[in-house]
């Protein structure tokens, strides 16, 4: 049999400890490039979840570290009005305080609100505050400085407001934060991260509430406090990951050919980019941004070429003759030929930019839920491109001599739900559409369209 | 006296660009030609190669020279490599019809003196039958071994390994016919 023989053994042996012919150098330099990409690649993924990370830790720890230190930002606060119906009977601030020690960043709902306010008319005030029944409204976390300004209009107590900012020093110089006494219940059990209000209803003598970036109009012997610009400035990380598009465009007629061969063979993959921004809110509703963006593209490029080899075909007919019978006769024999087979190459190119950003943006809310919309342009500062592609003569050419790195302006859109974690700190998921083209020295555009989806965070600074 | 492979290995383990290059020069050639033994028909032999050397150079920490000689150890994973990409690929059916062989075909395998050819002839069979046949017959596995390396029955691997040696047969009929070159590499 085949496989008992000494000999197929040795070729078996043979097969084992052959080395193929290879191009070292080559093949080496291709690997390298491959290990290379590879690292940034990894560095790339794992940079973007890991600064998100930090900004969502760092966020977490400055708020918890500000839940327990909530009087000295009391008193940072330049601008802060103390509305009392009772101003005159502030009462022993030791006795009478009644405050959540993570009720910093929290507003009312502003249904709850006016309803109540409702209710409780002015003559009411007495007898609510002679008693001494708690009552817990519910309360919701708040990132938006707009729906305070909302709050400001439906609040009948708005005309009652008055600048005290002597004797707020004086309260939150006196108040225990971190004091919990019968007239303060907790209200959400979620956890610490998230601040908190409680609000009680409490005697006539009592101080009823203080509640940073909020209000409690209900409450006739409440001390309201309020931020007339609070949290103006807020930094922006946003991810991006998604896929691209790619259109030609010829600046000549004579470029038709390439185009086709660059539709044909170029086909764009993934792209993954980050955006870090610092913006202002106007108005409470409208928001700018200035800050750096970094997009990679992926593309990848197949080509084939023809490869001849030299063979030799056995039993070809070499010649035919008819011989004086009239038979035809063929004589045959080896014939050189050559094969032509198709060989495939498959290549990934890349494309990395880093650029400024401007962006123009609005917040909105829609059902309770709070959307942003924003425009913005990129302008490249730096561009690398990595890979190659054909010329029009169908030789190999690096991607960096066919495509010009500065003129390649962005324009784009983002549309995102925003979700506050807390006071200060919101996250955003949502669509980004970008566009941009690039301008080739062989006489063509290519225009990018980049559908993402983005996630990301914005951390609201208290002015 | 310290065998300068172990150098070299010790440099890779340290991440050194300069080590891990003299290991690609000292192993490639005879890694490929595994790799091309071992790789589906569709792919690139000489990519796998590649993906094997960065997985060589990424778990070279876990070697152990105790258990084995380094270049059985990479030859492990070129092999591993491949047979991965066979599975998620999916093993090509091929109907093969009974053809008895006159014993004198064999004579003409055995007589391949060229390795590059046989290697060539080899690289032609379908996926799936390359794998048994090679792991059988070049690596020394049993058909326990490759039915477990290959997710298949071992009733499945020996089946697979004689109609192998059948193509094989018919393929060095035909060695001197223009049939033969139809088999075009993509």
């Amino acid at each position: 049999m085949l496989d008992n023989t000494n000999n197929w053994k040795d070729k078996m042996q043979g097969l084992k400890n052959h080395a193929s012919p290879i191009d070292l150098p080559f093949e080496w330099d291709a690997l390298e490039r491959r290990m290379e990409k590879r690292k940034r690649r990894n560095l790339i993924f794992w940079l973007w979840p890991m600064m998100l990370g930090l900004v969502l830790l760092s966020g977490y720890l400055f708020t918890k570290n500000k839940t327990t230190n909530v009087a000295p930002t009391l008193l940072q606060s330049n601008e802060k009005a103390v509305a009392t119906e009772h101003q005159n009977k502030i009462p022993t601030l030791n006795e009478n305080i009644s405050q959540s020690n993570q009720f910093s960043n929290v507003i009312k709902d502003e249904s709850t609100i006016k309803k109540e306010s409702k209710i409780h008319s002015s003559k009411e005030t007495n007898s609510l505050s002679s008693k001494t029944e708690k009552k817990v409204v519910s309360s919701e976390k708040q990132v938006f400085p707009n729906e305070i300004q909302d709050l400001h209009i439906t609040n009948p107590f708005q005309l009652k407001v008055i600048n005290t900012p002597q004797t707020m020093d004086e309260i939150t110089a006196a108040t225990p934060m971190n004091q919990q006494t019968d007239d303060f219940q907790f209200i959400d059990n979620h956890t610490n991260t998230l601040p908190k209000a409680s609000i009680s209803y409490l005697p006539m003598t009592s101080l009823g509430a203080i509640i940073h970036n909020a209000q409690q109009p209900n409450l006739s012997h409440s001390t309201i406090v309020l931020q007339k610009e609070p949290k103006p400035f807020f930094v922006d990380v946003r991810t991006m990951i998604g896929l691209s598009n790619y259109n030609y465009k010829s600046l000549t007629n004579e470029n038709i050919a390439l185009i086709d061969q660059r539709k044909t063979n170029e086909r764009a993959l993934e792209h993954v980019g980050g955006r870090f921004s610092i913006g202002k809110t106007f108005n409470h509703q409208w928001y700018a941004s200035i800050g750096m963006s970094y997009a990679r593209l992926q593309e990848k490029w197949n080509s084939s070429r023809y490869d001849t080899t030299d063979i030799t075909i056995q039993n070809q007919v070499l010649e035919t003759y008819t011989n004086h019978l009239g038979q035809v006769v063929e004589q045959t024999g080896s014939k050189h030929a050559k094969q032509i087979s198709k060989v495939t190459q498959t290549r990934y190119n890349s494309i990395e930019q880093i650029s400024a950003t401007i962006a123009l943006g609005k917040f909105f809310k829609v059902h309770k839920m709070r959307w942003a919309v924003e425009v913005n342009m990129s302008i490249p500062t730096y561009t690398k491109f990595s890979g190659q592609v054909l010329d029009n003569e169908g030789k190999m050419m690096e991607l960096n001599k066919v495509y010009q790195p500065f003129n390649s302006l962005q324009y784009g859109m983002h549309t995102s739900y925003i979700y506050p974690v807390s006071g200060n700190l919101a996250i955003y998921g949502g669509y980004d559409y970008n566009f941009s083209r690039l301008r080739s020295d062989l006489g063509y555009l290519r225009t990018h369209h980049l559908h993402s989806l983005s996630l990301g965070m914005k951390y609201f600074i208290n002015n | 006296m310290n065998n300068p492979l172990d150098d070299i290995i010790n440099g890779c383990r340290q991440g050194q660009r300069k080590s891990q290059k003299q290991l690609f020069e000292c192993l490639a050639g005879s890694l490929l030609t595994v790799s091309r033994q071992y790789t589906p028909k569709a792919l690139d032999p000489m990519d796998n190669l590649q993906d094997s050397f960065i997985k060589i150079f990424d778990k070279i920490h876990t070697f152990d020279p105790t258990r084995g000689n380094f270049e059985s150890w990479a030859r492990r994973i070129v092999i591993n490599t491949a047979l991965d990409k066979l599975n998620k690929k999916g093993i090509e059916e091929v109907v093969l019809e009974y053809e008895h062989l006159p014993e004198i075909l064999e004579s003409k395998i055995k007589d391949t003196e060229d390795i590059e050819q046989l290697m060539h002839i080899i690289s032609q069979l379908p996926d799936g039958y390359k794998q048994v046949f090679c792991l059988y017959e070049i690596e020394g596995y049993s058909h326990k071994e490759i039915a477990e390396q290959l997710q298949i029955k071992e009733a499945t691997s020996r089946s697979q390994l004689n109609k192998s040696k059948q193509l094989l047969r018919s393929w060095v009929i035909k060695m001197e016919q223009p049939v033969f070159l139809n088999i075009q590499s993509e």
